[in-house]
């Protein structure tokens, strides 16, 4: 594999090789992200083709100022979201008073997969699962993402704190299969 | 931690390095797409190629054609000066009245009214040619040539001479005073037969001229209007307009730009989101402005070309902002950036900084409309901005114009129309951010601008003298870009100024 600047400054021209290995690069792991986005498979691999599309056209715009992933992710991002605009799904929401529950991280984490938790983030509602993406994993503001949504800042909140419950219990319910399965395995 | 943020952590940690490798044909299809992008792009080259030669051959042809009219002018005038010299008869009477004294011929009587259309299509008047004429009793008149030179240029007409003759009865005394010394000459040399000056067919059939009797006769007025001919070629030819000129202007300047197509993808990733969902609607024209040196050439008396070097700041304004606290995650970044209609702006430094950096300017405190503790509070983002402001991007270029310039009105107060185009090189952007009058820089940068981009220049102008050679000029200017100016979106900034200079002929 070529550094990945020389990579990116061949795209820069156009070059059909430097793009497919650029894609082979990233495609991985920028699927993973698309899927976080969308219900299924068939969703995820439209957001990868428009996405990279977006960063073979756009390359442009990278002037090596910071990760280059980073770059791409967020235009992955941009196009879940846009899809998720063009498809106007809204729910209404309600604020929902939040739960304590008790669980432990590190249980967690040791018993379920990354593939099971992307599995849980799939089946939530289109919003729902927007809005805890670009809070809890992208990092946004409410305010920003009430900007990119066009809802406001109090739908954002309450959006994502029901899409924490629901993953808290579908979380929960999880581990708690995982446990007895480890103890009828044990037994 | 709090429930909230363990399954945030949760998710986050466990889909943080998630990858699976999506199925096959998904390359095939992007591929499929980057290969008709390409088809499209060279063809857009192609046309973009096509069209600039077209352009180029209008204004090439448009030159020439003009400049082609003008030779057949004088051709036409010449060729008929000569032909009505060849028509010219022997007997004491050389002139358009001794024509028709000839054309009583009966197989001319009926062309006789043709070779009188044929001459005055080319003469304004004989009324005209006439007050330009002053016929002298002797060729021994020098002094007054050169005066009645003036007057003959003074008419307009190229054939005067002709009808300055028709008073003389005598050939040796027919002087068009037009004529020079060399007349002696040339007199004295035609009387070889073999010097006289050839008559087209073309032209006896186009004017339907006589046969000639008297070659000798003929060519001595054949040479004498053919030495008028020359001297008014020459004189056509001679410049009576400086060549070079060398001028200075400026102009106040308001700029703005037309938004075809900006980027999402750059509104997203920006911290500061200016207005892209309402398509920078809050953008406003800036007020700058633009001067520089120019140098004129004159092809003709009409035409000219003109380049130069101008020195213009543009950009535009964009208008209540809003600025929010920003968490202290993402003040880790030492950059943020602002998306404006041209991409966006990265700034050293944090939106805390600032909002602080403005609230300690004395005149602008009072723009913070939230509370101020929030300010340097890094750990919690604010849900309401706590300040608007305006935001001022300029940029600023070199611009290299060639025009070519067409004077409408050739008087003492000329009036002048002017079209080109312009590469301008870009050399500096700035951001300021703005309130009320105050203003101050930001460190930063625009990044997504191209270093050069084209324009389309169109100018009516006028000119007066100040002194014999230095004239002072105002041409209002529009200035409309051809391509865009930034890599992502289409964005084509324009520009309007009243250029006002000076300009001394050489």
């Amino acid at each position: 594999m070529k550094e990945l600047d020389k990579i990116i400054k061949d795209c820069k021209k156009n070059r059909p090789e430097a793009q497919k290995e650029l894609y082979e690069h990233f495609s991985g792991k920028m699927f993973g992200v698309c899927l976080q986005y969308s219900k299924d498979y068939t969703e995820a691999e439209d957001i990868l083709q428009d996405g990279f599309i977006k960063v073979f056209t756009k390359i442009d715009q990278y002037i090596f100022k910071g990760s280059f992933e980073g770059w791409v992710r967020r235009i992955m991002v941009n196009c879940a979201l846009e899809r998720y605009r063009k498809q106007n799904m809204l729910y209404s929401v309600s604020d929902i008073q939040e739960y304590d529950h008790k669980l432990a991280y590190d249980d967690i984490m040791s018993e379920i997969s990354s593939k099971e938790l992307l599995g849980l983030v799939q089946e939530l509602s289109p919003q729902y699962k927007t809005v805890f993406n670009l809070y809890a994993i992208e990092g946004y503001s409410h305010q920003e993402i009430g900007d990119m949504l066009k809802i406001s800042v109090g739908t954002s909140k309450s959006n994502l704190s029901r899409a924490r419950v629901i993953l808290q219990d579908k979380v929960e319910e999880l581990y708690k299969e995982k446990e007895s399965e480890f103890k009828l395995v044990v037994k | 931690m709090t429930i909230q943020q363990d399954i945030d952590k949760i998710l986050k940690e466990g889909l943080k390095d998630y990858s699976e490798n999506p199925p096959s044909f998904v390359w095939d299809n992007i591929e499929q797409n980057l290969n008709q992008r390409r088809f499209r792009r060279n063809k857009n080259i192609a046309y973009s190629i096509a069209a600039s030669i077209a352009l180029l051959l209008a204004f090439g042809a448009g030159y020439m054609y003009t400049n082609m009219q003008t030779q057949e002018l004088v051709a036409s005038n010449k060729m008929a000066i000569e032909a009505i010299a060849d028509s010219t008869d022997d007997d004491n009477q050389p002139t358009n009245k001794q024509a028709k004294e000839i054309s009583t011929e009966p197989s001319l009587i009926e062309n006789e009214n043709k070779i009188d259309t044929s001459i005055e299509s080319i003469l304004p008047t004989e009324s005209s040619n006439d007050k330009s004429i002053e016929t002298t009793p002797s060729k021994s008149s020098e002094p007054k040539q050169n005066s009645n030179i003036k007057k003959v240029k003074s008419s307009g007409s190229l054939l005067p001479p002709i009808f300055a003759s028709t008073d003389e009865s005598e050939p040796e005394q027919l002087n068009t005073e037009l004529v020079e010394n060399k007349v002696e000459d040339s007199e004295n040399e035609l009387n070889n037969e073999s010097e006289l000056v050839s008559l087209n067919p073309m032209v006896m059939k186009k004017f339907n001229l006589p046969n000639i009797a008297n070659k000798k006769q003929l060519a001595y007025d054949s040479s004498q209007l053919v030495n008028v001919v020359d001297y008014i070629l020459d004189s056509h030819e001679k410049k009576d307009y400086s060549t070079w000129s060398v001028g200075v202007s400026a102009a106040p300047l308001v700029s703005y730009r037309d938004v075809v197509n900006s980027s999402q993808e750059l509104a997203y990733i920006a911290d500061i989101n200016s207005n892209y969902q309402q398509n920078y609607t809050n953008e406003k024209p800036l007020m700058s402005y633009s001067a520089g040196v120019n140098v004129k050439y004159s092809m003709s008396k009409r035409w000219k070309v003109q380049t130069g070097i101008y020195y213009a700041e543009t950009g535009q304004v964009s208008e209540n902002v809003a600025i929010y606290n920003q968490p202290a995650y993402e003040t880790e970044s030492s950059t943020y950036s602002i998306n404006t209609s041209v991409g966006n702006i990265a700034v050293n430094g944090n939106q805390n900084q600032l909002i602080g950096k403005y609230s300690e300017q004395e005149d602008m405190v009072d723009e913070i409309l939230g509370d101020q503790s929030f300010v340097y509070e890094e750990n919690r983002a604010v849900d309401e901005p706590v300040l608007k402001t305006n935001f001022v991007q300029t940029y600023e270029f070199y611009e290299i114009p060639v025009v070519v310039d067409y004077t409408i009105v050739d008087r003492k107060l000329s009036v002048n129309v002017s079209g080109g185009l312009s590469a301008n090189i870009l050399y500096a952007n700035n951001t300021y951010v703005q309130d009320d009058g105050s203003r101050y820089e930001l460190d930063a940068e625009a990044e997504d601008l191209k270093n050069m981009n084209y324009s389309g220049v169109f100018g009516l102008g006028i000119e007066y003298p100040i002194v014999s050679r230095l004239k002072f000029n105002m041409q209002p200017t529009v200035r409309y870009s051809l391509s865009s100016i930034n890599n992502s979106g289409s964005v084509y900034p324009y520009s309007f100024g009243v250029y006002t200079g000076l300009r001394y002929d050489f």
